[in-house]
């Protein structure tokens, strides 16, 4: 019933089917891939993001949208192609070039949900994302 | 979504796997932002190169080598240079491989613009008509300055669009899409390159995905410092489109800019906020400057001839690489004019067809970088292991020269 208790349930529009769980990797900044992601890793390299030097390899990633070069869709695309693709993708409000990388790749997307995605979600947390249905479990992680 | 009888064939499969791959893109990414029918369009933008190869499903890639496009299509920056290759480091291995690349571009009618300032070069799309293209800073100057639509397209859509002559109907698309909804007001004059520069990549960090309508950029505007505030706009931000209330053709009055709907927001830019942007664009590194790249987005003719200027009768430091990218168009009137040859002599390099960043080569051994780019400046910070200087076209130069940062010659 605890368990129960700690579940925090948003809703949202699925722009990519599909389900993924795993572990959550939360900003509030922006996102771009072209000369900001290394898709040879997986790893942020944007000089001054906060999520420099981590992977979204494997994490339901979160961010508020997408910015920059429209090489979005190329780079996010080669990075899925070398194994390091998110399990899935929340946004708050869907840029063009980030859809182009999410449909190509076929990872799961979920977008303007009925809560702010980053402000709910945390890194660390537990997120099962359902984007068949729109919604989006959130276990928040312990202490 | 709506499709027509043709556009239905196309979704079947009766067209051949490559106009049903397309089909189905296009129909999922209108389908992602609700658009209910797609439009025609007259034009396409694609990135072509060597490393397009292998980015494209196979199955659709040999069928898209054999076939002709639906529309005109021109091709931005992509990532090798027009010649210069042994000058850029690149591997005779790879060039080659360009080589070939180009070949079946040519095959399919591309037209080899090669530029991410395709406008300088002969894609001229005009007001209200429909097109889909790459490269941010281009869409950012074709949605604002021109007056034309297009998504801020990407890959593979582009693709999509140039196969079938469809984009999705939505967005920058319709009349509502390109309504204005953030309000920055410009107290600055007078503006600089350098000031566009970073006046946009200060406002296109607040800016994100909304269209920003300017006040205070006066008439006289230049079309570089256009070319400069949208690059640095869809650097920072993921700006489109932008309205400068009675300089461009969506917004002769600020009313008109916003659809007569009230900004969501509004943002007061001064000297000291454009300041921040040139800050934000600088590491803080030594002064003693390896590397200064010139032209993102590529030169225009102006520009070009401004640097000669700057380096007639000096030479640039031993120390010291200087190159400037320009489209191969701009570079070959720059021969004619003598200008290119200036600049060689002065022992700089006018390059074409890509960039630092887009090649992913800088001269071997640069610890410093300088560069009158925001957009570079923001990027190449992350591929390369650089400390960054970011000034005036005269601040750069005069770094070439002196191999110093800040050091009058």
């Amino acid at each position: 019933m605890t368990r129960e208790a700690e579940k925090i349930i948003l809703r949202g529009r699925g722009v990519v089917g599909g389900k993924a769980e795993g572990e959550a990797l939360v900003t509030r900044e922006r996102v771009s891939c072209w000369g900001a992601l290394d898709a040879e890793t997986g790893t942020i390299i944007e000089r001054r993001h906060e999520l420099r030097g981590k992977s979204i390899k494997g994490k339901i990633f979160v961010f508020p949208s997408g910015k920059g070069s429209s090489g979005w869709g190329a780079i996010f695309y080669e990075n899925y192609m070398k194994g390091n693709a998110p399990l899935a993708i929340i946004n708050q409000r869907l840029d063009t070039v980030v859809a182009n990388g999410v449909i190509a790749s076929k990872v799961p997307t979920i977008i303007e949900l009925d809560k702010d995605p980053v402000r709910v979600i945390e890194t660390g947390d537990w997120v099962r994302v359902d984007a068949d249905q729109g919604i989006v479990e959130v276990r928040k992680k312990k202490g | 979504m709506y499709l027509t009888k043709e556009e239905e064939k196309m979704y079947r499969g009766e067209y051949g796997l490559t106009h049903e791959w397309a089909m189905k893109f296009l129909v999922s990414y209108g389908e992602a932002f609700n658009a209910e029918r797609l439009t025609r369009i007259s034009s396409a933008g694609v990135s072509w190169s060597v490393w397009t190869m292998g980015k494209i499903p196979e199955e659709v890639y040999e069928g898209l080598t054999r076939m002709k496009m639906a529309v005109p299509t021109y091709t931005v920056a992509g990532g090798m240079p027009d010649a210069h290759w042994k000058e850029m480091g690149i591997s005779k291995e790879d060039w080659e491989k360009q080589v070939e690349s180009t070949k079946t571009a040519k095959s399919m009618g591309f037209i080899l613009t090669e530029t991410c300032a395709p406008y300088l070069a002969g894609w001229i799309p005009i007001k209200g008509s429909h097109i889909a293209t790459v490269e941010s800073s281009c869409i950012a100057y074709f949605n604002s300055v021109f007056g034309a639509r297009t998504h801020r397209d990407s890959f593979p859509s582009c693709f999509a669009s140039a196969i079938t002559g469809r984009t999705p109907y939505f967005g920058f698309h319709t009349e509502r899409g390109r309504m204005g909804n953030l309000l920055v007001k410009v107290e600055a004059e007078p503006l600089e390159q350098v000031d566009y520069e970073a006046l946009g990549y200060y406002v296109g960090e607040i800016a994100g995905l909304d269209v920003p309508v300017f006040t205070g950029i006066p008439r006289e505007v230049e079309a570089e410092h256009l070319k400069g505030l949208g690059a640095a706009l869809a650097t920072s931000g993921g700006v489109g489109l932008y309205h400068i209330v009675g300089v461009t053709p969506e917004a002769p009055t600020l009313k008109a800019a916003f659809g007569g709907e009230k900004p969501k927001d509004t943002i007061s830019v001064g000297k000291e906020e454009i300041k921040h942007g040139r800050d934000l664009l600088c590491t803080g590194g030594p002064e003693k400057v390896d590397f200064v790249m010139l032209g993102c987005p590529h030169y225009t003719v102006k520009q070009l001839a401004r640097v000669a200027e700057l380096l007639q009768g000096k030479k640039v430091h031993r120390d010291v690489t200087l190159w400037v990218f320009a489209p191969s168009a701009v570079r070959h009137t720059g021969d004619v004019m003598g200008i290119t040859d200036v600049i060689k002599k002065a022992g700089g390099l006018v390059l074409s067809g890509t960039c630092p960043c887009g090649a992913r080569k800088i001269p071997p051994n640069t610890k410093v970088m300088a560069t009158d780019a925001a957009k570079q400046a923001h990027y190449a910070t992350a591929y390369f292991p650089v400390d960054m200087w970011f000034g005036s076209v005269e601040e750069c130069v005069n770094a070439a020269i002196t191999g110093q940062w800040g050091d009058r010659q």
